[in-house]
């Protein structure tokens, strides 16, 4: 694709490379423009002190700044984070020296409770049991980022020290791991990217930082991972791959460690993975969903069982060109026993050659249009290494996916612009929303499974309530596209939602809904609008969104304080509210004849109004008009980073962010004070947030 | 192009058997000395479907005009019939056979008649005859030029649409000969800007067609019967197809807050030019655009329904959406301490629909559905320098015309002209021109 591009480019001068960010303890820095040249991959899978080899780095540095190439694409950046005990990662032969490691645990375990008994975390709302459980300070996070062909895991320190409060922002920073840049530096929103690094390379020296467990290292680009840990605390990740490949390590941090590689050479699917997902209460299940409108099950641990046979094939024998996975994997730094051989003889590619057509049992659900279809393919007798179901959606790409909490429906978003529910169990789709306009990027499921939030190319952040199949309400605020979002699981509850969300405007957004802080509705003729015209914006959306009318009506008539307790109603009273605003919705008093001539017809209630009609054929909600549904305003609005956003999660000690030049940022929860100090009026982004810590920025790295 | 274009232009191939249709032609511009500004402009209207099939119209019509004025009996040189047949797909022979047609031309006594390849030379001989009736007729008289900037788009657009081939490469020297002639700033071989040069052409149009408008009720209530009996172009009022295309009304409504009172000034746009920030989406820089804005203290305004300074609040407004949306991202900057424009390679993306926020209330449709057709890209560091190619979408496919050179994209390489995250990257290709056309959609 660049070569057309380029071709009448000037040249460029070679782009300025941060340095680096991040020193591992006791080695040298990061050659950032070590990752640029793929002729020299093989020695910079060892360049970390994550390898076990010892690196020869000098000659991967050198030969590779020649070449600096700019790469004008997004790169997919995510984020996956499990929580282990501390036994268990320790238990693994750390790459790290072991004082540097102990000491720095030793560290975690002395501030966790130095700093528990001060009030932060109650501001933070966290809730006890969380609380406890960094009290025990037996559970490790552990982060894993991908990036371009590498894929990081990094032990979070949970270090109070920088996520508490317990001195003002800018003593800390000072006396702090200096790694925490506070106020001043973010609220600069595009610092460039040089002077941040002088300043975080000193961060390194102190152990405050994230150390790095693992480096994997592949050939081809990873677009999408999912980390989980099984009750035997076995960490287990499975990566997707541009190509459409599918890796999954299993127990990547102990000795034991294995891989297995499915959809060798796209062989059920080529398009490249653009979300992966272990199915919920299953460690053996995954889903992965591919750039060409399919989604695939798998049965992870296929095979897996006579691993003991083939596992003598580790290491850098067993490869042949053309299997570039698992050739890599040897480089990775795990006693890799994946062996390609057995995987080959597992599928033989010329049995299914390209699009395998297993189709025995072919079920499909469709509807008049044709373009709302699932085709859902299962062999009847699956050979080992072949996909559980082939789903095949419409053609149009999927962009993410999301498990509802009990895992029995499943979220995606398409770029048609399309957010489908699907039965997972049955196969079938349940509905499809339309965004406002524009691709739906990314999808998060509530933790009682009440709502789903989908951020897409509108620069919308959309709430959706399946049960009654309805817009709820979008949220504005993000400049740019909304590459991530997320429901914060532990700030969620009873009827109170806490969403994040980050953009490729660089900024970080957290919402509430219906939030603490009164929620203001604004009509899309601006805050400046007076209250009778948020009046009107109110009645207008009313007319479609029965069940904010009770809450939102109240709130802003009440003098926007005394709502609370409507809006923290629990479910049920919710519902009922909303159903007793539908049975009004003809009322006069609801209507308002200025706004709104077009009201909403007997078809759409009969949408909005259906409760678990699952059985219903198929059900398209079109995008609704603007001024039907209310906008809400962001709780805080925060530039994160210099570079587009591309993941945010929310952990138990904070927010994790990912930037798409590779840079990774570990923000402490705003405290109530943080709110109440800017809740006078406008959220422009200031800086609430601070750095707790940050990963190695890693160069950019040509395909 | 070189080398990767050959593979490009295979998939090319590829896409036309099977999934682009048979009568659409897609061919790329030979480049006469940095008019990729012109040539990338072109190509997006030229796909752009009501444009065209207006100017296409159009040109039907002047043949249409010739036709008459040759049955009335003018009489006819029968030019280069030896030629026809000769369909020039390749630049060279393009050349050759013009330069073949032009000395046969004035042979015949043509002053500079383009050449066209294969079936438009029927049409050149059709149009013989007018050269002559216009040296008769006077220009004032008939209204009708002899050559103007539309014209001479028509030709271009008939040339390319009637072309045999598919695909190839087709030189603009006509259209850029007059356009060089008929406005001083796109005269020498400079690089210009893509947006000036658009605005250019849909102003030229809409006089040229005005002016023929004008001519022609003249024409009607002077010699009432006159024989060239024109019944359906256009409308009656100086509103042309332009307007009905890229015309959109924007508001600048100015609201006092004591009395509630709103001021309104209407104007009209045929596109709309939008700062743009680092980072940022398409729709928010529109957002910006219609930022509201407080009046107050020293800035207060006088209200008429009040008879005093009042705090007063403004704000612009899209008060009717065109049917094309034609958005200019303001990528050059004068830098007042250089004296000079600095090219803002920000990362703006733009996603493939869009609806406007932002629109007045009382606005049309307000959730007008837009989907984009084509973009127009700026290569390169400044506005002086570099190059533009054009991204645009038919039949679901996205081609990039790169001057002469076509060649297939996939959808997802939009996004590399989206421009670069970091201030100090390289120069980047980055979109410069959006054009996004009304989707039908019924929204309840």
């Amino acid at each position: 694709m660049n070569d057309a591009f380029e071709r009448k480019s000037v040249p460029s001068s070679p782009r300025k490379e941060p340095a680096s960010f991040f020193k591992v303890p006791g080695e040298g820095k990061y050659e950032n423009k070590q990752f640029f040249d793929s002729s020299v991959r093989q020695t910079t899978a060892a360049t970390t002190s994550a390898s076990k080899d010892p690196p020869n780095r000098e000659n991967s540095s050198s030969s590779n700044t020649s070449r600096s190439s700019y790469y004008p694409y997004l790169r997919k950046v995510k984020l996956s984070l499990v929580t282990v005990p501390r036994e268990s990662l320790t238990s693994t032969e750390n790459p790290l020296k072991e004082t540097a490691e102990e000491s720095s645990l030793r560290r975690l375990g002395s501030t966790v409770s130095r700093t528990l008994s001060k009030s932060t975390f109650q501001d933070m709302e966290l809730s006890t049991s969380q609380v406890e459980s960094v009290v025990s300070g037996s559970d490790v996070s552990v982060a894993f980022v991908n990036y371009g062909t590498s894929l990081f895991a990094f032990r979070l320190q949970d270090n109070p020290e920088n996520a508490s409060c317990d001195k003002d922002d800018f003593t800390l920073m000072e006396k702090g791991s200096k790694d925490v840049k506070g106020g001043g530096d973010i609220s600069s929103p595009t610092g460039s990217e040089g002077s941040d690094s002088g300043k975080d390379s000193r961060v390194v020296s102190t152990n405050s930082d994230p150390q790095l467990l693992r480096l994997f290292r592949f050939k081809d680009s990873i677009t999408c991972h999912q980390a989980v840990c099984d009750d035997n605390n076995c960490v287990q990740v499975a990566v997707g791959f541009s190509k459409g490949e599918i890796l999954i390590y299993f127990d990547v941090f102990s000795s034991k460690a294995t891989s297995l590689v499915h959809n060798k050479d796209g062989l059920f699917n080529s398009s490249q993975v653009s979300a992966i997902l272990w199915v919920p209460g299953s460690l053996t299940r995954l889903v992965t969903s591919h750039g060409d409108g399919g989604l695939l099950v798998w049965e992870a641990r296929d095979g897996v069982d006579d691993k003991n046979s083939s596992n003598n094939s580790s290491g850098s024998s067993a490869q042949d060109g053309n299997s570039n996975i698992a050739t890599e994997t040897s480089l990775g730094t795990l006693p890799s026993s994946s062996s390609p051989t057995l995987h080959r003889s597992g599928t033989p590619k010329q049995e299914h050659n390209k699009s395998p057509k297993p189709a025995t049992a072919s079920s499909s659900t469709s509807n008049s249009k044709g373009l709302h279809t699932l085709t859902v393919t299962r062999p009847s007798r699956r050979k080992r290494l072949h996909p559980v179901s082939q789903w095949h959606f419409c053609g149009s790409p999927i962009t993410d996916i999301a498990f509802s909490p009990d895992g029995s429906q499943l979220a995606l978003t398409f770029k048609d612009g399309f957010l489908r529910i699907c039965d997972f169990s049955r196969e079938q789709i349940l509905f499809s929303f339309q965004s406002y306009f524009g691709a739906l990027l990314c999808v998060s499921w509530s933790p009682d499974g009440q709502y789903v939030a989908t951020g897409g190319e509108d620069d919308l952040v959309s709430l959706w309530e399946p049960v009654t199949r309805q817009l709820i309400c979008r949220m504005q605020a993000h400049t740019s596209f909304v590459s991530a979002i997320a429901f914060d699981y532990w700030l969620c509850h009873e009827g109170h939602y806490r969403l994040g969300s980050a953009g490729q405007d660089t900024k970080l957004i957290l919402w509430d809904y219906p939030g603490l802080e009164p929620v203001h509705v604004k009509t899309q003729r601006g805050s400046r609008d007076s209250l009778k015209e948020t009046s009107n914006g109110d009645f207008s959306f009313q007319e479609d969104s029965g069940l904010l009318r009770g809450r939102f009506a109240d709130l802003e008539i009440d003098g926007q304080k005394s709502s609370r307790n409507i809006l923290r109603a629990p479910l049920p009273l919710r519902l009922q509210q909303g159903q007793m605003g539908l049975s009004r919705s003809n009322s006069p008093l609801y209507s308002n004849p200025g706004r709104s001539p077009r009201t909403r017809t007997g078809s759409t209630f009969s949408k909005n109004s259906v409760t678990s009609n699952v059985s219903e054929p198929l059900a398209v909600i079109p995008a609704r008009p603007r001024a039907k549904i209310p906008f809400i305003d962001p709780l805080l609005v925060h530039i994160a980073h210099s570079e587009p956003l591309t993941d945010m999660i929310f952990f138990k000690g904070g927010v994790l962010t990912a930037s798409s030049s590779g840079l990774v940022k570990f923000w402490s929860r705003p405290t109530q004070a943080t709110f109440t100090s800017m809740s006078s009026n406008d959220s422009a982004s200031r800086p609430f947030f601070r750095v707790s810590m940050e990963i190695p920025q890693v160069a950019v790295d040509t395909e | 192009m070189g080398v990767g274009s050959s593979t490009a232009s295979g998939k090319l191939e590829k896409a036309l058997e099977t999934e682009l249709p048979d009568d659409e032609r897609y061919f790329g511009l030979e480049n006469f000395g940095n008019t990729c500004y012109c040539s990338s402009v072109l190509q997006a209207l030229y796909f752009c479907k009501p444009f065209r099939e207006r100017v296409l119209a159009y040109k039907k019509e002047l043949l249409k005009r010739q036709q008459e004025l040759e049955s009335n009996g003018i009489s006819e040189p029968n030019p280069g019939s030896s030629m026809n047949g000769t369909a020039t797909n390749h630049v060279s022979s393009a050349y050759s056979f013009k330069n073949a047609f032009k000395g046969m031309g004035s042979a015949v006594g043509l002053n500079s008649k383009k050449s066209r390849g294969s079936s438009e030379e029927q049409r050149s001989e059709a149009m013989l005859p007018r050269s002559s009736v216009s040296t008769r007729i006077s220009k004032g008289s008939v209204g009708y030029d002899k050559e103007n900037l539309l014209t001479c788009l028509a030709d271009l657009f008939y040339q390319i649409n009637t072309q045999r081939k598919r695909i190839g490469s087709i030189a603009p020297k006509k259209f850029i000969e007059r356009l060089r002639k008929d406005n001083q700033l796109f005269s020498g071989c400079m690089h210009q800007d893509a947006h000036e040069f658009l605005n250019f052409i849909l102003n030229e149009i809409v006089e040229i067609l005005q002016r023929e408008e004008e001519a022609k009720k003249q024409k009607i209530t002077k010699k009432g019967r006159n024989s060239l009996d024109k019944t359906d172009e256009g409308s009656d009022s100086p509103r042309t197809w332009v307007h009905d295309l890229f015309e959109g009304l924007l508001t600048n409504e100015v609201r006092c807050l004591s009395c509630e009172n709103v001021t309104q000034r209407v104007e009209s746009f045929f596109d709309l030019s939008v700062d743009i920030d680092q980072n940022s989406s398409i729709t928010s820089c529109l957002r910006n655009f219609c930022s509201t804005e407080l009046l107050t203290k020293h800035d207060k305004f006088f209200c008429d329904a009040c008879c005093s300074l009042q705090e007063a609040e403004r704000s612009v407004r899209i008060k009717k959406l065109p049917y094309i949306l034609a958005l200019h991202l303001k990528r050059f900057k004068f830098m007042e301490q250089y004296q000079r424009y600095k090219k803002l390679s920000y990362r703006v993306v733009f996603p493939l629909q869009l609806r406007l926020f932002n629109v007045s209330e009382d606005a049309e449709d307000p959730d007008r559905l837009y989907s984009l057709v084509a973009v127009v890209i700026h290569v390169g560091s400044g506005p002086n320098h570099g190059h533009y190619v054009c991204l645009i979408k038919s039949y679901g496919r996205w081609i990039l015309f790169d001057d002469e050179c076509v060649e297939l994209k996939d959808e997802n390489d939009l996004e590399a002209v989206f421009g670069s995250s970091f201030e100090m990257g390289p120069s980047s290709d980055a979109g410069y021109i959006l054009f996004y056309e009304t989707v039908p959609v019924n929204m309840r």
